[in-house]
């Protein structure tokens, strides 16, 4: 029964198999990371998912899940759509606003600048990231759609997306105040 | 060795002495493990035999969100095992686990008692067996759980070895790589065995380049066979899941939120532990069978078991004895890599290190002698010799009391490792 590992063909054979093997296992293998974007519930930019507080103040829909299991978006960056309750006006340069948000950094972006895009606003508006609790306002003419306002969060780690998936919020956020 | 089959005619030739420290070696853990089952009103088996009784019942499930745990983060060979003695026996799932967890606690018993008995003779390495199976996470070779099938199919793997036969020991190996993963450490020690098999052939440095190099060769050889089994596991899982390894990927819904894991986190755990025995918070205590019983936490003694099991390698691999170091060694790489503090104990059951150097060392020479001849003893050696029994009486009392206390922790679904 022993006498086969003493042949040179069966170890030149023998390779061959393993490396076949380990190919098989690296092309037929999926990340955990696959398995959550397949499972976890995300957006299409521009849609909602519904967003409730809890005293029914709130004017807005929106996106809110535990960014451990959930993304918030299936775009290449976390954005967040908020839908008033009654349509916005859509003269252009009659209709003005502003929206804040109430953020605090996450330990990978105290003291990083954030790139914050507002729909309508002219230009992509950069934040550096506070540890503790803070506004941060963009003003902006008017938004990309008459029922939605989106905003967008440019993170500095985004480029490594297998790090830190760059379709998580990656702040964390409070509040968000329209004006 | 000399005499490969030693083992066995140790065992056909052994006086009475022999057999009976034999049989208490194979036949103690079971019986103990059982009796305290029947005490606790025979309960389910709780915790991963649970799992592992679903797979044997319906096979696996996934559906693919890996938040949830799903059977088939565990490996199919034990499960598979349970379900074929089932259905040969007309056996309940439960009741063919049950069987099948005795049946290979006592064949790991019977043959690392062969093994090791080529090595110490057939007394020593009786108690030697003895000591490993009521030493506190033993539990876990009668419980329901895969590590009964690692006990068993390393000692045949090991037995395998001592007579040449590995083609045999790789087909072990392979059925035990889709049974337990830790089984991966059998495999630097059939490749170490080849080497020693070759390295005692005589011949100068040039011949032992060439020796090794054809010791290598052969291990290579052997791999398909040792993967035999796993490649077409990999296959059956690529087909109906899409993903060769979902296995891995399914134990995601067991890692949160993470406990932490890896050498850096095990350390620190380990250390904390150890330390708890200096602030006296390493005790806790049991009611065991109506008396009132002050026990070892289970994560103070695993991290005990730790450290002795790595100094205890040292030790084997200083004897000499490669095969057997390199597989604790391996061993207990594989779970300062993978494991914590919460699943060590479980995961180094199998490295016998210790138990198996308590016997070499603590076994006075007279008790381990099985020939009939009576000497005057002087009484130097008789004192020796009764302060290594009475060592060797300790450390096992020591551990069976806490076999007991687990066992007893483990029914009422507490969490032991």
């Amino acid at each position: 029964v022993n006498s086969f590992i003493d042949r040179p063909w069966w170890t030149i054979g023998s390779v061959l198999l393993m490396v076949a093997w380990l190919a098989f296992l690296v092309a037929g293998t999926r990340t955990k990371q696959s398995y959550l974007l397949e499972v976890a519930p995300r957006l299409p930019r521009g849609g909602f998912a519904d967003w409730q507080n809890k005293d029914g103040k709130l004017i807005l829909s929106g996106w809110s899940l535990p960014e451990a299991n959930f993304r918030w978006s299936d775009d290449s960056s976390p954005s967040i759509c908020l839908k008033p309750e009654e349509s916005l006006p859509m003269a252009p340069g009659g209709f003005k606003y502003s929206i804040g948000l109430e953020l605090a950094a996450i330990d990978a972006l105290k003291g990083k600048d954030v790139g914050l895009m507002v729909d309508g606003a002219k230009a992509l508006q950069m934040i550096r990231m506070q540890p503790d609790w803070s506004w941060y306002w963009v003003d902006a003419e008017y938004p990309m759609s008459p029922e939605a306002i989106c905003v967008v969060l440019n993170l500095p780690f985004t480029s490594a997306p297998s790090q830190n998936d760059s379709r998580h919020l990656g702040v964390r956020m409070r509040v968000v105040e329209l004006r | 060795l000399n005499d490969p089959a030693a083992g066995w005619l140790a065992l056909t030739r052994g006086d009475n002495a022999s057999w009976f420290f034999m049989m208490l070696a194979v036949t103690t853990a079971p019986i103990l493990f059982m009796t305290t089952w029947t005490l606790a009103g025979q309960p389910g088996y709780p915790w991963d035999a649970a799992w592992y009784r679903a797979i044997a019942q319906s096979g696996y499930e996934f559906n693919g969100d890996i938040r949830i745990q799903h059977n088939v983060a565990f490996l199919p060979g034990y499960p598979l095992l349970i379900r074929l003695v089932s259905r040969a026996l007309s056996l309940s799932v439960a009741q063919s686990q049950r069987l099948v967890s005795i049946a290979l606690c006592m064949v790991g018993a019977l043959f690392y008692t062969l093994v090791f008995a080529r090595r110490l003779g057939i007394r020593r390495a009786a108690i030697s067996v003895l000591i490993w199976t009521l030493s506190p996470f033993s539990i876990y070779f009668l419980n329901g759980y895969a590590e009964a099938m690692l006990f068993a199919v390393s000692a045949l793997v090991f037995d395998a070895i001592d007579r040449g036969r590995f083609a045999m020991a790789g087909l072990l190996i392979s059925f035990i790589m889709i049974s337990r993963p830790h089984g991966i450490a059998l495999v630097p020690a059939v490749a170490v065995a080849l080497l020693v098999l070759h390295a005692t052939r005589p011949g100068g440095a040039r011949e032992g380049i060439q020796r090794a190099a054809a010791a290598a060769m052969r291990a290579i050889t052997l791999m398909p066979l040792m993967m035999l089994l796993p490649i077409v596991l990999t296959i059956y899982w690529y087909t109906r899941f899409g993903d060769a390894l979902v296995y891995k990927n399914a134990i995601y819904a067991w890692q949160v939120p993470p406990i932490g894991s890896g050498f850096g986190m095990l350390a620190r755990d380990v250390m904390r532990s150890i330390g708890d025995i200096f602030r006296s918070q390493a005790t806790t205590q049991q009611d065991l069978f109506g008396l009132k019983m002050i026990m070892l936490k289970p994560q103070v003694m695993a991290s005990i078991w730790l450290l002795a099991s790595v100094f205890a390698t040292f030790v084997l691999l200083w004897r000499k004895e490669f095969v057997f170091g390199v597989f604790c060694g391996s061993l207990i790489a594989f779970d300062l890599s993978q494991s914590d503090i919460l699943n060590i104990g479980r995961h180094m059951v199998c490295c016998f290190a210790v138990p198996y150097l308590l016997a070499a060392y603590l076994m006075p020479a007279r008790c381990a002698n099985e020939s009939q001849e009576v000497k005057a003893i002087p009484r130097r050696t008789l004192f020796a010799s009764s302060a290594e029994l009475v060592a060797l009486a300790v450390t096992g009392l020591f551990l069976v009391m806490h076999f007991l206390a687990y066992t007893q922790q483990f029914l009422a679904r507490g969490w032991v490792s």
